[in-house]
């Protein structure tokens, strides 16, 4: 754990308002410094390394289909957080043309329970992604 | 007289800063005392990022990533969108903040101070090497302002906005030498500026809701009006580095105008320069 970073980021959704609220993060805000296996993809095979699940959800934006993939946060846990932990995502806003079944497929290898959606824009997230037209948001998660 | 457009709402308190570069995928400014960095996305969304109590000015670093300003210090970010963390702190003085910036031909960092108060002499314009090497360039001066280089970088035209006027310095063996006023506007206090490829220097008159350039011969070649009398900064960018993007504030004002705190555009003829990178 990179703690700076972890100190750097967990300023960054306090202020932008993470302890009451759900905050949208970039991949790059959510990964960068990050080993915490445990902040994301619960339940997943132990087999099944963070680095893998952040390999697919990078892949995912590269799509042609897909206009941005930013992560959810759960509201702030902890007032310090300890050196071991990073604020915790209970999901993944996806901005696509695609249907929840067709991400499905291209985030199997992250073993995501069925998407949610579509729904026309995540506006209960703080700095959600933005949704162009012909665009829709599906809701990656893991049980 | 070019047409100005208004690309945001009034998002910033004291919006600051602008900078162009591919890096970050178009441009990015401050919001400078609410401590946060905004990034204007292709969509025409905005992204915000807090990085302090305070984000003065920002660049790209060499290596990837990018450098912010904080209140005393630097902060630094290994990815285009990755949230800086803390590198060093220049002082501990909790009078002076950090004010404006930018980076000097061979890739080292500006650094321009101001008193809260305003105290006469009581800020700084530093140099920061790649390795975090602090020199003192200017002291004693008041609110360090804009800093930008000639194509040729053999001149750099700084601001410190009580004096009223643009300085214009030789730049000799990387030190600036020869300090002398280059121009003295009719109205408004030099904020913020920015060197376009042909040499003219634009400059963002604070107070007076407009931006000015100069020719390097200090004529006034083209002028922009706001209709915000806060104008903070400017710098040149979009596809071919035409697009003027003007910040703007309301910062103790009791009677904003609406669009006080948006970010506005204009089109001019001659493109800007590309960034230069900070090498730590």
């Amino acid at each position: 754990m990179d703690l700076a970073k972890q100190q750097a980021f967990v300023e960054h959704v306090r202020a932008r308002g993470g302890a009451t609220q759900q905050v949208a993060v970039t991949l790059e805000q959510f990964f960068d410094g990050n080993d915490c296996e445990w902040c994301i993809a619960p339940n997943r095979d132990e087999d099944l390394a963070l680095e893998s699940v952040r390999d697919v959800l990078f892949a995912l934006r590269e799509r042609p289909e897909v206009h941005d993939v930013r992560v959810e946060l759960d509201q702030l846990e902890f007032q310090t957080y300890p050196d071991d932990e990073w604020p915790y995502a209970s999901g993944v806003a996806v901005i696509t043309t695609l249907s929840p079944e067709e991400v499905d497929v291209l985030t199997i290898d992250a073993e995501t329970d069925p998407s949610g959606g579509p729904s026309p824009s995540p506006d209960w997230l703080v700095d959600g992604p933005t949704v162009p037209q012909g665009h829709h948001y599906v809701g990656v998660w893991w049980d | 007289m070019a047409a100005v457009e208004q690309v945001t709402d009034a998002l910033c308190y004291h919006g600051e800063g602008p900078v162009w570069s591919p890096t970050w995928g178009g441009l990015r400014w401050v919001d400078m005392l609410a401590g946060d960095v905004l990034t204007l996305r292709s969509d025409g969304s905005v992204d915000r990022v807090h990085v302090g109590d305070v984000a003065a000015f920002l660049r790209p670093r060499v290596g990837g990533g990018w450098v912010v300003a904080t209140e005393r210090g630097l902060a630094l970010a290994d990815e285009a969108d990755g949230i800086p963390a803390p590198w060093i702190e220049l002082w501990t003085d909790p009078s002076v903040r950090m004010n404006e910036g930018g980076v000097d031909g061979i890739g080292r960092l500006w650094c321009g101070s101001m008193g809260y108060d305003r105290v006469p002499g009581s800020a700084t314009l530093y140099r920061v090497d790649g390795d975090g090497h602090v020199t003192t360039v200017l002291p004693q001066v008041t609110i360090s302002n804009g800093i930008d280089l000639s194509p040729d970088h053999r001149h750099a035209y700084y601001n410190d906005t009580p004096t009223g006027r643009t300085d214009v310095f030789d730049v000799e063996d990387g030190e600036l030498t020869r300090r002398r006023p280059f121009v003295t506007p009719a109205t408004g206090h030099p904020d913020g500026l920015t060197v376009d490829s042909a040499g003219n220097v634009w400059v963002a008159l604070n107070g007076a809701g407009r931006v000015q350039c100069y020719s390097p011969s200090a004529e006034v070649v083209a002028e922009i009006t706001l209709p915000v009398r806060l104008v903070t900064s400017c710098t040149l960018g979009g596809d071919d580095g035409r697009d003027l993007f003007i910040t703007t504030s309301r910062e103790n004002l009791d009677d904003p105008e609406p669009e006080a705190g948006a970010l506005f555009r204009a089109r001019v003829d001659v493109p800007g320069l590309p960034v230069r990178a900070f090498a730590g």
